[in-house]
């Protein structure tokens, strides 16, 4: 593991900048008050928190896209399933708070007249089980999702475009109120969490914590499937997958072993998002969630799993901003900032923070080979695709 | 038809997808690969047709035949990237081969070079050489990773026998044309296949690399099986011991190379087609 870290110096400080930074806001709100200069909101506290789950989540993606070549434009789907079984559990932990006071139902399905709490949702108010599942939901849809495509061989574009419909099927199923997950509104109105309460800000910062924490794990999990020998596997699938098979390497569970982690990192991320924003609702399995995601990662940088981490939070911030200047104008922006980026500086931020020195530049400029260049004119087609879908909705 | 028996059942799924890596051809006969009657159409297009080879443990076969006399169509059926759609093809006495995949096919001992180099890129030449070593190929295995001090003098001994080992840190993209194609061959015995299947290994390559290359391959000759497939017929003198001719999907001659050549089907045939 410290040959790992040593090996990895530049994963390691952005990780250390992230820490300082979720150690300075943990001690700016705890010892100062409001007013004071140093002094850290709540609103800022799960602003940053969401940034990190987000960038879990890009670290997923980044294993996936980057190092097996797997380009999913529906990866944000197990960030939602993640985040929904968390969303059961706290609406459970809501009990007769309520505005029906039912100990039992949540309000939603008061509404919708049902008198008995469907099967799927016995269980999930123990903490320890919602927990299991918020791991083994998604990897067990990315399993058997998985273990179809990549058996009939589907790759590339096509891959990219069943997955698309696989997260958009989600958000049409989860929208339906008789699927029980509280259809358009979602689940909402959490009250607390493991008998803390969501809106006291000691809850928020340990949620914090907990994000900076998962990421940091979530990132050396996938830190040490790529620099293992495994790794070395999933690149040769990546850059040749007929030459893989060929030297005796079963791809399909290859892929599908790493498939199926990303899809529970995804989870646990997903499973952090939700009691710091307090709300899940269908549209997280929205296709365009999913196409921000590898956007996020394009711009930081792909194949570094670091630069996914820089992409999800920078992307995110430069959203928050935006946003509140000119709310219309974000997908333009977001649209711009990703042909520029790939025309440009096709290795993303972490490209060229790494050419500012001339000699790695001129280096940089060689590897550029093929293989990058063929992947992104690949993919955004399958995004130009995507998005003609979207506009002919 | 005769009704599946469970415990049959169970040991050919077991062979299958668990203990293939343990699958050893039996040879006991004298003879590694039997083709037998394969047919193989595209469309209508009879790539393979009737096809019949046989190659002895320890051979080194030349094929030839003009394009498309279905050379790649009967390496792609031994190494079971295509399946044909009559005939049987056993390696060894014990090994169907149409019943494999392409990954427990190489792990039973058929190892390929493709006509186009297909060296992995960005990585170093010592890092190509591992990927191909042989041994079990799990996810678990490689995620453990490790290798045995008996797989690193493979690794070397390779590196000295594919004269690379000045390169071994380099990434392969800064080989050259030739390079790769050692590369590649080196690749391939890392597999330690019984069988090695050869696709036009001197195509782009310099006299003296070609030179390199018939040595390299007259080495393995007697410890491996191998077959090649290639166009040029100089380099096909250097080093064949006996060479079948394909055409239009069959054999049509099969003998010593001036058997071969004062063969007046086969001269028609090329001399018909082109200029070789």
């Amino acid at each position: 593991m410290l040959e790992l870290l040593k090996r990895d110096k530049k994963g390691c400080s952005v990780l250390g900048v992230i820490w300082f930074f979720v150690l300075l806001m943990i001690l700016g709100n705890t010892f100062f008050e409001d007013g004071n200069l140093f002094y850290v909101g709540a609103n800022s506290i799960t602003l940053v928190g969401k940034y990190l789950c987000y960038a879990l989540l890009a670290v997923s993606l980044d294993l996936i896209w980057g190092y097996l070549g797997i380009l999913s434009l529906g990866h944000a789907a197990f960030f939602g399933l993640g985040g929904y079984v968390m969303g059961m559990y706290l609406m459970r932990q809501i009990g007769t708070r309520g505005v029906y006071g039912d100990p039992l139902l949540p309000d939603f399905m008061i509404f919708l007249n049902w008198d008995s709490l469907p099967w799927y949702w016995l269980g999930v108010n123990h903490f320890w089980f919602a927990a299991l599942l918020i791991v083994l939901v998604p990897g067990i849809l990315a399993f058997i999702f998985g273990y179809f495509a990549f058996k009939s061989r589907v790759s590339g574009v096509y891959l990219s475009i069943i997955t698309q419909a696989l997260t958009f099927a989600l958000a049409l199923a989860f929208y339906r109120n008789e699927m029980g997950f509280g259809g358009n509104n979602g689940l909402t109105d959490f009250k607390d969490i493991l008998g803390f309460s969501l809106s006291s800000d000691s809850t928020r910062l340990t949620l914090l914590f907990l994000s900076a924490l998962f990421l940091t794990i979530g990132y050396f999990i996938c830190r040490k499937i790529v620099s293992s020998r495994l790794g070395k596997v999933a690149t040769a699938i990546r850059d040749a997958e007929m030459r893989t098979r060929f030297m005796g390497y079963h791809v399909v569970w290859f892929k599908l072993a790493i498939f199926t982690v990303a899809a529970m990192l995804a989870g646990i991320a997903g499973a952090l998002y939700v009691p710091q924003v307090g709300i899940i609702n269908p549209s997280e399995f929205n296709p365009i969630c999913s196409i921000e995601l590898v956007i996020w990662v394009a711009v930081g940088g792909r194949a570094s799993l670091y630069g996914a981490i820089v992409g999800a939070i920078l992307i995110n911030y430069a959203k928050t901003l935006f946003t509140g200047l000119f709310p219309e104008g974000w997908l333009y922006a977001l649209g711009l900032i990703f042909i520029l980026v790939t025309i440009f500086f096709p290795k993303g931020i972490i490209g060229v923070l790494e050419a500012i020195d001339l000699k790695k530049f001129q280096k940089s400029q060689e590897t550029l080979t093929a293989s990058v260049e063929n992947q992104v004119v690949e993919n955004t087609t399958a995004l130009a695709s995507s998005m003609l879908e979207k506009s002919k909705e | 038809m005769e009704k599946p028996h469970f415990s049959g059942f169970a040991k050919k799924f077991l062979k299958k997808h668990v203990s293939h890596h343990e699958l050893a051809p039996d040879d006991s006969h004298g003879m590694l690969l039997y083709v037998e009657g394969v047919t193989k159409s595209f469309d209508g297009f009879k790539a393979i047709n009737d096809l019949n080879l046989y190659i002895q443990e320890g051979e080194l076969r030349c094929i030839i035949g003009p394009n498309g006399a279905g050379k790649s169509t009967m390496m792609d059926i031994i190494t079971g990237k295509t399946k044909p759609d009559a005939g049987s093809a056993w390696f060894g006495q014990n090994i169907n081969l149409l019943e494999l995949d392409e990954p427990s096919i190489a792990q039973a001992g058929i190892g390929r070079k493709f006509q186009k180099p297909t060296v992995f890129e960005n990585m170093t030449v010592d890092e190509n050489l591992e990927l191909a070593m042989s041994g079990p190929k799990t996810v678990w295995t490689t995620f453990k990773g490790g290798f045995t001090s008996e797989q690193i003098d493979m690794r070397d001994h390779v590196l000295e026998l594919i004269g690379l080992k000045a390169l071994r840190n380099k990434n392969g993209q800064v080989l050259s044309h030739g390079q790769k194609q050692w590369l590649e061959l080196g690749m391939l015995l890392m597999q330690k296949p019984r069988l090695l299947l050869v696709d036009e290994p001197v195509t782009g390559m310099t006299r003296q690399e070609m030179d390199k290359t018939a040595e390299l391959l007259l080495s393995l000759e007697g410890s491996h099986t191998i077959i090649v497939v290639e166009h040029d017929m100089d380099f096909v003198r250097s080093i064949a011991r006996k060479v079948t001719v394909l055409h239009q999907g069959h054999v049509l001659a099969e003998g010593s190379m001036d058997q071969v050549q004062s063969n007046p089907e086969v001269v028609e045939v090329y001399l018909g087609t082109s200029q070789c």
